[in-house]
């Protein structure tokens, strides 16, 4: 019970505050709105033309077989999304990219800024007025961009001016050069990559002849100390190999050649056995006798024997090659008589290259055992091995490297392909710029509202202020600190112990509300009158629609 | 008269106003004091308003002989509360223009009698002539009681001049203008002329004591005439 009573006592200390400055609280109410309604009308109205764009990461060809395959999709982490904003502020708000909006936009030609920039001139005589123009406009249009992320990879792009169509041209055109810039800057990229890889690709296909040299300098160096008997030595390994390598074409050549002729022997009617002839004693000693005679030859070509010598070895291998083939015509006769004279001609012919190609491959056999034989030689010498391995690696790496780069420079083009493509793709605009038909700011509403609010608040605060430092006595025990006498009595405020101010002590408040009331109203009347322009806001910029239109 | 008026119609004034002129006689008597001086520290707190009805309420028992001088020489009011001329007063009195018979002038009540202040272009002239004091004496042998209406302690110097020939002297505070270093100030100049202060009596009671003016004490009562009527028989017969 009587902690109720002294909370409604303190209830009733308050409301009594209340109502006896309530003038306060009336006048910072009135104060309050009137000027937040002064603020609205006089503060110019911002009109905000938004651009959304959506940057995507760029798409790897890997990434696309998945996605139809059914592959795992990235989780993205907002991080990203937050560091990609920061990034695309940054460069929207940079100079550079500020100064080409500037430019292609023709902002520089409002002669209001010309004058402007003419003053701050005088005391930069150095720098040009339209270089002064620019970066101040650039300061202005700086501070008027917001931009904001919407969700992964979508990014939204806002501009504020006091005019519609200039915010309008502003946010169209930040947003485009944004995309050319940014995809200008990525192909040329990729092209100076590229660039690089020719340059890199010749320099190691330099060092991999170089380590290819080095080896077959170094194996070189070892043949000479391990000459042996044999015909293949240092000096003619390489013609040797070269030799073989001959032989082996000249084989398969005439074997890609016999099929046809035996083909032809039986068109010719010969329907015996090849194996008669080819089996054939005869004809195999004469075979035999070639066989040797190629092999003497191939030996003269390798050790490059004087120039007689294998004149004449050519001219036994060709006598006994006329010798081979008459002798298997005369067999062909023998063994198959009944055959027709055309069928034994292609049958001889056949049997000729089958015994030819046979001793080729004889001799090419032989040369192959010198190689082999050389070659095992210095192989089997030990302080040899580590250097041939090292430098067989080299070579082994150099290539690897170089096929490597081959391949990139491959992918280097793929890349470019693919920017270029729908495929490749990083930024484009989802909702692109347009003139505002409404003012964004300022919220009258909200701001009448707050300021309706905010004015009893301002006004309590006010009201306890003056409570505060307020010296007179209110309360019998702030009184009888003062005085400790006796109180013999209370007695209320009759009308006789008022004293009568003037008029305005009296009606203070309510005269001061009117005064407010008024001047608010005056205000807002000159300014529909005769300020239409008049606002508190900095000089307005113009633009000029490089597509055609004007914002002024 | 309004005086009247609030007596009647008001009950708190009424009811505050017994309590008060039941203490002050009750402190008079005890101390033999017949001359009991109304001041305060600033103009406009009520203490021209407190000695006219405390007068009224002094008298509403016959047998008392109550008189209400005013010595407020720069801003007389007792003329008004009663409705009376201010001259002749106690200007023309200490003048020679006027006889004290003169002067003093009956009321509505035969037993509460009021001395106006009169008028006087040098108040300090006549505050501080050697005929004050025998007006004075006077006053006393005639009168129960002499209420004296002053003007403020702290702007004037009028009432340091009267605080010799009072018994005793009343400050009215007003609550919620009297400054704090005002009444503080009133104190000391009071106590300096080693005035014997009696008490406080404390105007705008509503803002000095509201639990009071806000609970039952009054509001059962209201402003019905009839009791205040009741009231007025009480007052008279508890004095």
């Amino acid at each position: 019970m009587h902690h109720s009573e002294d909370t409604q006592l303190q209830v009733g200390q308050y409301l009594r505050f209340i109502q006896r400055r309530r003038g306060i609280l009336l006048l910072a109410t009135i104060a309050t709105f009137c000027g937040a309604l002064i603020a609205v009308n006089l503060v110019p109205s911002g009109y905000q033309s938004s651009a959304t764009i959506m940057v995507r990461d760029r798409e790897r060809l890997s990434r696309q077989v998945e996605d139809v395959m059914g592959g795992g999709a990235k989780v993205k982490d907002y991080r990203e999304d937050e560091s990609r904003v920061t990034q695309i502020a940054g460069r929207i708000r940079s100079y550079p990219f500020l100064e080409r909006v500037v430019k292609t936009l023709k902002m520089t030609e409002n002669p209001r800024l010309l004058d402007q920039a003419r003053k701050v001139q005088q005391q930069h005589p150095g720098e040009s007025l339209d270089n002064i123009a620019t970066r101040i406009l650039v300061e202005r249009i700086s501070g008027r961009i917001e931009i904001q992320s919407r969700g992964a990879g979508i990014v939204r792009i806002s501009i504020v001016d006091t005019e519609p169509q200039t915010s309008y041209l502003l946010a169209k055109w930040i947003s485009e050069l944004f995309i050319d810039i940014t995809t200008s800057k990525e192909l040329e990229q990729i092209r100076s990559v590229r660039r690089f890889g020719t340059e890199q690709l010749r320099i190691y296909e330099l060092e991999l002849t170089a380590a290819e040299d080095a080896l077959k300098g170094y194996q070189s160096g070892l043949i000479e100390d391990n000459l042996v008997n044999g015909s293949v030595v240092r000096e003619n390994l390489i013609e040797a190999e070269s030799l073989y390598g001959r032989l082996l074409e000249e084989t398969r050549n005439a074997e890609a050649r016999i099929g046809q002729l035996g083909r032809k022997a039986i068109e010719q009617g010969f329907s015996a056995q090849f194996s008669l002839i080819l089996e054939d004693s005869e004809a195999a000693r004469l075979r035999s006798g070639l066989t040797a005679a190629v092999d003497r030859l191939l030996l003269l070509e390798i050790t490059k024997s004087d120039l007689q010598a294998m004149a004449t070895a050519e001219a036994s291998v060709t006598s006994l090659r006329n010798t081979l083939y008459q002798g298997v015509q005369e067999r062909v006769r023998t063994l198959y008589p009944e055959s027709a004279r055309d069928a034994q001609d292609a049958v001889a012919a056949y049997a000729f290259t089958w015994f030819d190609i046979e001793s080729r491959k004889e001799a090419a056999a032989h040369l192959k055992r010198h190689i082999d034989d050389f070659r095992r030689q210095f192989r089997t010498n030990p302080s040899n091995n580590i250097e041939m391995t090292r430098l067989e690696s080299e070579v082994g790496e150099k290539r690897r490297l170089l096929d490597s780069f081959r391949a990139q420079a491959v992918a280097s083009d793929v890349s470019q392909a693919v920017e270029t493509t729908n495929l490749g793709t990083k930024i484009e605009i989802l909702d692109p710029a347009q003139v505002p038909l409404r003012p964004s700011s300022p919220n009258k509403t909200r701001i009448l509202l707050m300021a309706l609010i905010m004015g009893p608040v301002l006004g309590l605060g006010f009201a306890f202020l003056t409570e505060v430092v307020d010296p007179t006595l209110r309360t019998l025990a702030e009184i009888q600190r003062i005085a400790p006498e006796t109180v013999l009595g209370t007695i209320p405020l009759l009308s006789q112990m008022k004293i009568h101010h003037g008029v305005f002590r009296r009606r203070w408040v309510p005269l001061t509300a009117a005064a407010v009331i008024l001047l608010t109203v005056t205000a807002l009347s000159l300014r529909a009158a005769y300020f239409s322009k008049w606002n508190l806001g900095g000089s307005p910029v113009t633009a000029v629609d490089p597509e055609g239109k004007s914002s002024r | 008269m309004k005086l009247l008026e609030d007596i009647h119609m008001n009950w708190a004034v009424a009811s505050e106003m017994q309590k008060l002129q039941a203490r002050v006689w009750h402190q008079a008597q005890a101390n033999g004091m017949k001359v009991i001086l109304l001041s305060s520290a600033l103009r406009g707190e009520g203490k021209s308003t407190t000695v006219s009805h405390m007068g009224v309420m002094l008298a509403l028992n016959p047998e008392r002989r109550v008189l209400i001088a005013d010595m407020d020489l720069r801003g007389p009011r007792q003329h008004h509360e009663f409705e009376v001329d201010l001259v002749p007063g106690i200007a023309e009195v200490i003048r020679g223009e006027a006889s004290l018979e003169t002067a003093i002038r009956g009321t509505e009540f035969k037993n509460l009698n009021l001395l106006v202040a009169g008028h006087s272009d040098n108040p300090a002239e006549v505050l501080n002539s050697p005929r004050l004091i025998h007006i004075f004496t006077e006053l006393r042998a005639q009168h129960d009681i002499v209420i004296v209406d002053t003007p403020a302690i702290i702007p004037v110097a009028d009432t340091s001049a009267l605080l010799s020939i009072a018994d005793g002297v009343i400050l009215v505070v007003m609550s919620g203008k009297t400054p704090k270093a005002s009444l503080t100030r009133a104190r000391e100049l009071c106590l300096g002329m080693n005035a014997n202060i009696l008490g406080l009596v404390v105007s705008n009671a509503m803002e000095a004591a509201p639990e009071l003016y806000g609970s039952q004490y009054y509001s059962q009562y209201g402003s019905n005439p009839d009791r205040s009527k009741k009231s007025r028989g009480k007052a008279t017969s508890g004095s």
